[in-house]
C-alpha cells in the first residue's frame, strides 16, 4: 500500500474535485451550525448530546450483554445472528448466505460496514452482480472509485462525469441535468430492486430490547431493500446495538441534524424480525452480521469514545485538511478526524500510523462531534505513541531531543535564537526569508517566512524595563 | 391542538408536501378523488385498513373510475407486488404523526404493506388530528409503550416528506426510489 504523502501527491492536483470537496464540506459545515445554533437556542443541544453520550457510553461498557440481547431478541422473531471475529469473516458469511440461495442480484443500500470489508468485489467473484442503489453509491461504483466522503460519496464528481458514466453504462444519450440523471438512475435501479434475490444494508443503529435493525435514507433506497428481496443480510458493526426504544430518540434527533443538516432524515425505517404472517411484503429470512473487525480493541480502552461516532460525517466538513484533500488520500474507507483515529487502532497500528499526520491539532473536529468524542486528544494521544514507538525514524528522534535539550534551558535557548538570526541574515529580506532550507522548501514556494527580528523581545523587554523604571 | 395542526401543516408544507383537511368522509373522499384525477391516475394500491374504509375511500375511488386494489392479507405476495408497482399512487394511513418535523409514522402488518407508501410515485396518507405528537419526545412515548408490549412492528417506517437526494452536484432532486410526492390528509377526531 502507497503511504498517505504519495496519496497525497496523487490527490493535489485534482484541483476541480479538490474545489468540490471544499464546498461540499463548506455547505455542510454551515447546514449543521445553523441546526444547532437553532437547539442551542432551544435549550436542548447540550442535553441532548449529553444523552447521547450517556446512551452510547451505557452500551459500550455493557457491549457484550447488549449485543446478546439483540441476538436474542433477533431470534425470537425468527431472524438470525451471526458474529463476524474479522472482515474476512464477515465477507465469507455475506457470500455463503447469498450463494446458499442460489442469489444473482444482490442490491445494497449504502452502507460504510460493507466498504470498509470490500464486500462487492468477492460477491462479484462469486458470481452475483452487486448493484449499489444510493444514487451517490452507484455512481461511485460505475466509476470505479471508493466513496470520497462517508456522506456524500459522489461528491467531488459534475453533473459531465455522472452523465459520462451513465451513457458507457447503459449505452443511451444522457441528458447532464441532475433531474433527468436521477430520473434515469429511478428507472434503472427500480429494474433492479424488483428482480434482486437478497438485500444488504449496514445499520444506523441496533436495538437490543426488540432486534430492531435502524437504517436511515432520503432516496428510499433503505426501504426498497428492506421491502422486497426475498433476503434480508445486514452487516452492523458491533459498537452500534444501544439497548432500548428510549435510547435511540437523542440518535434520531442529533443525527439528520449534524450531518445533512435536515431537522429529520426522509426516511427512517426501523426493521424488526423477518415478514411475519399475514404481511405482503418484507424479507422472508433475516441475517444480521454483528461485526467485529477491530472494534473490540478500542474497548476498554481511553480510545473507546471513538466507537460513540454515528458516522454523521462533520468532523470531516470541519477538518481543514479533509476540505483540502477530500477522503481519496487517506486510503482507507473512513477519512478525516474519525478515520484517522479509528483506522490505525482497528486496522493496524504500523501500517496507518502515517494518516496521524493529516491533523493539525487544531480542535475544530472534537467541537464539531455530536458525540462529544474528544477527536484531537486523542489523535494528539496517538501521536505520543507513535512517537514512543519505534516507527518513528532514528533521526527524528534524534532530533526532537536535540531540541528539547536546547530549549530546556534559558541560556541555550537565547543561544539558539541568536545563531537564528546569525544564520538567516544572508537570506533575509525586507523583513522575510528568501531561501527555506530542506524539508521547508516546498512550504516556502508559496508562502512568506518572516525573518528573525532584529532584536529579540527579551532584549527588548529590558530595554522597556529600564524605560518604565528607571 | 390548532397550534399543533398549524405547526405540522407548516412543516409539511416547508417539505413541499400537499395537505388537505378532512371533516368528514366526504370532505376526505373528494379529497382523495381529486388529487387522483388531477394526476390522470387511474389505479391506486391501498392498505386494507378500517380508516380508509370508514372515510369509504374504495367507494369513492371506483365510483370516480380509478381501479382501488387494497392489500388484503389473502392475496398472493406476488400480485400484490405487480399491483403496487403499476400503481399510480398508494394510499394508506399514518400511525401517528409528528408536528415539529412533519413526519409520518407508519406501522406494518397484515393488510398494511411497507411498500405500498414507497413504490408508487405519489403517496397519500391519512392521519388522524388525535395522532399528532408535538416532538420526538411525544412519539417515544408511544414507541417505548409500544416495545414494553410487544407490539413493535416489523416495518416501522419515519416518512418526512417526499424522496429526495443531493448527490450530484448538491442539487435537491425530488423523486429518487420513493414518491415524488407527498400528500397528507388531515382528518377530525
Amino acid at each position: 500500500m502507497s503511504g498517505m504523502r504519495d496519496r497525497v501527491k496523487a490527490e493535489m492536483p485534482k484541483v476541480g474535485r479538490r474545489r468540490a470537496v471544499g464546498d461540499a464540506t463548506r455547505h455542510h459545515f454551515h447546514t449543521r451550525r445553523k441546526q444547532w445554533a437553532k437547539m442551542t437556542e432551544e435549550g436542548r443541544l447540550q442535553p441532548l448530546r449529553d444523552w447521547a453520550k450517556a446512551v452510547k457510553d451505557q452500551a459500550l461498557n455493557n457491549n457484550q450483554q447488549v449485543v446478546a440481547k439483540f441476538q436474542q431478541s433477533v431470534e425470537a422473531l425468527g431472524g438470525h445472528v451471526h458474529f463476524a471475529a474479522t472482515a474476512a469473516d464477515c465477507v465469507r458469511q455475506v457470500v455463503e448466505i447469498a450463494t446458499q440461495h442460489g442469489a444473482k442480484l444482490v442490491v445494497k443500500s449504502k452502507s460504510m460496514a460493507t466498504e470498509e470489508i470490500h464486500l462487492n468485489p468477492a460477491l462479484e467473484a462469486a458470481g452475483v452482480e452487486t448493484v449499489e442503489t444510493d444514487l451517490g453509491e452507484y455512481i461511485v461504483q460505475l466509476a470505479g472509485e471508493p466513496p470520497i466522503h462517508i456522506v456524500g460519496p459522489a461528491l467531488h464528481l459534475t453533473r459531465y462525469d455522472v452523465a459520462e458514466l451513465f451513457e458507457k453504462e447503459l449505452g443511451e444519450p444522457m441528458s447532464t441535468d441532475p433531474e433527468a440523471l436521477t430520473a434515469v438512475a429511478r428507472r434503472v435501479l427500480r429494474d433492479k430492486f424488483l428482480n434482486a434475490d437478497v438485500g444488504i444494508t449496514g445499520a444506523n443503529a441496533g436495538i437490543a430490547e426488540t432486534g430492531t435493525v435502524v437504517l436511515f435514507t432520503n432516496e428510499g433506497n433503505g426501504r426498497m431493500v428492506t421491502s422486497l428481496p426475498r433476503v434480508m443480510i445486514t452487516v452492523m458493526g458491533m459498537e452500534k446495538v444501544i439497548g432500548t426504544w428510549a435510547d435511540f430518540e437523542p440518535v434520531l434527533t442529533l443525527l439528520p441534524r449534524s450531518a445533512t443538516g435536515q431537522n429529520m432524515t426522509v426516511y427512517v425505517s426501523a426493521v424488526t424480525g423477518p415478514r411475519r404472517e399475514g404481511e405482503l411484503d418484507g424479507p422472508e429470512e433475516l441475517h444480521v452480521i454483528v461485526m467485529d473487525a477491530g472494534r473490540s480493541k478500542l474497548l476498554g480502552t481511553e480510545y473507546q469514545e471513538a466507537l460513540r461516532c454515528f458516522r454523521c460525517g462533520a468532523c470531516l466538513n470541519c477538518c481543514p485538511v479533509f476540505r483540502q484533500l477530500g477522503g481519496h488520500a487517506y486510503g482507507t474507507t473512513y477519512g478525516g478526524p474519525i478515520g484517522i483515529t479509528i483506522t490505525p487502532l482497528m486496522k493496524g497500528f504500523v501500517e496507518h500510523a502515517d494518516l496521524l499526520d493529516a491533523c493539525s491539532l487544531c480542535g475544530a473536529c472534537t467541537e464539531a462531534c455530536a458525540m462529544q468524542i474528544p477527536l484531537h486528544h486523542l489523535i494528539r494521544d496517538l501521536k505520543a505513541e507513535r512517537a514512543a514507538s519505534a516507527y518513528t525514524s532514528g533521526w527524528e528522534r534524534l532530533l526532537f531531543r536535540v531540541w528539547s535539550w536546547a530549549w530546556s534551558s534559558a541560556g541555550r535557548f537565547r543561544w539558539t535564537g541568536k545563531l537564528a538570526r546569525l544564520l538567516a541574515k544572508p537570506y533575509t529580506q525586507d523583513g522575510y526569508l528568501t531561501w527555506h532550507p530542506g524539508p521547508l522548501a516546498a512550504w516556502g514556494a508559496e508562502r512568506d517566512f518572516p525573518a528573525p527580528a532584529a532584536r529579540s523581545l527579551r532584549e527588548r523587554w529590558a530595554d522597556l524595563e529600564r524605560e518604565v523604571n528607571p | 391542538m390548532e397550534t399543533l395542526v398549524k405547526q405540522f401543516v407548516a412543516a409539511l408544507e416547508e417539505l413541499t408536501v400537499k395537505v388537505a383537511f378532512a371533516a368528514g368522509p366526504a370532505e376526505a373522499q373528494a379529497a382523495v378523488v381529486t388529487a387522483l384525477q388531477q394526476r390522470n391516475i387511474v389505479g391506486v394500491i391501498a392498505w386494507d385498513d378500517p380508516l380508509l374504509d370508514e372515510m369509504g375511500l374504495p367507494a369513492a375511488v371506483r365510483q370516480a373510475g380509478i381501479a382501488w386494489i387494497a392489500a388484503t392479507p389473502d392475496m398472493s405476495p406476488e400480485v400484490y407486488r405487480e399491483a403496487a408497482a403499476h400503481a399510480g399512487a398508494g394510499v394508506t394511513g399514518a400511525d401517528w404523526a409528528v408536528a415539529d418535523t412533519g413526519t409520518l409514522a407508519l406501522m406494518s402488518g397484515p393488510g398494511r404493506p411497507r411498500s405500498a407508501s414507497l413504490v408508487p410515485p405519489v403517496h397519500i396518507a391519512m392521519v388522524r388530528k388525535s395522532r399528532l405528537r408535538p416532538n420526538a419526545a411525544g412519539l417515544f412515548k408511544e414507541l417505548t409503550a409500544l416495545s414494553a408490549a410487544g407490539g413493535i412492528p416489523s416495518a416501522l417506517n419515519l416518512v418526512t416528506g417526499p424522496s429526495r437526494t443531493a448527490d450530484i452536484e448538491h442539487i435537491l432532486v425530488r423523486k429518487v426510489h420513493g414518491p415524488g410526492e407527498l400528500i397528507t390528509i388531515v382528518l377530525e377526531g
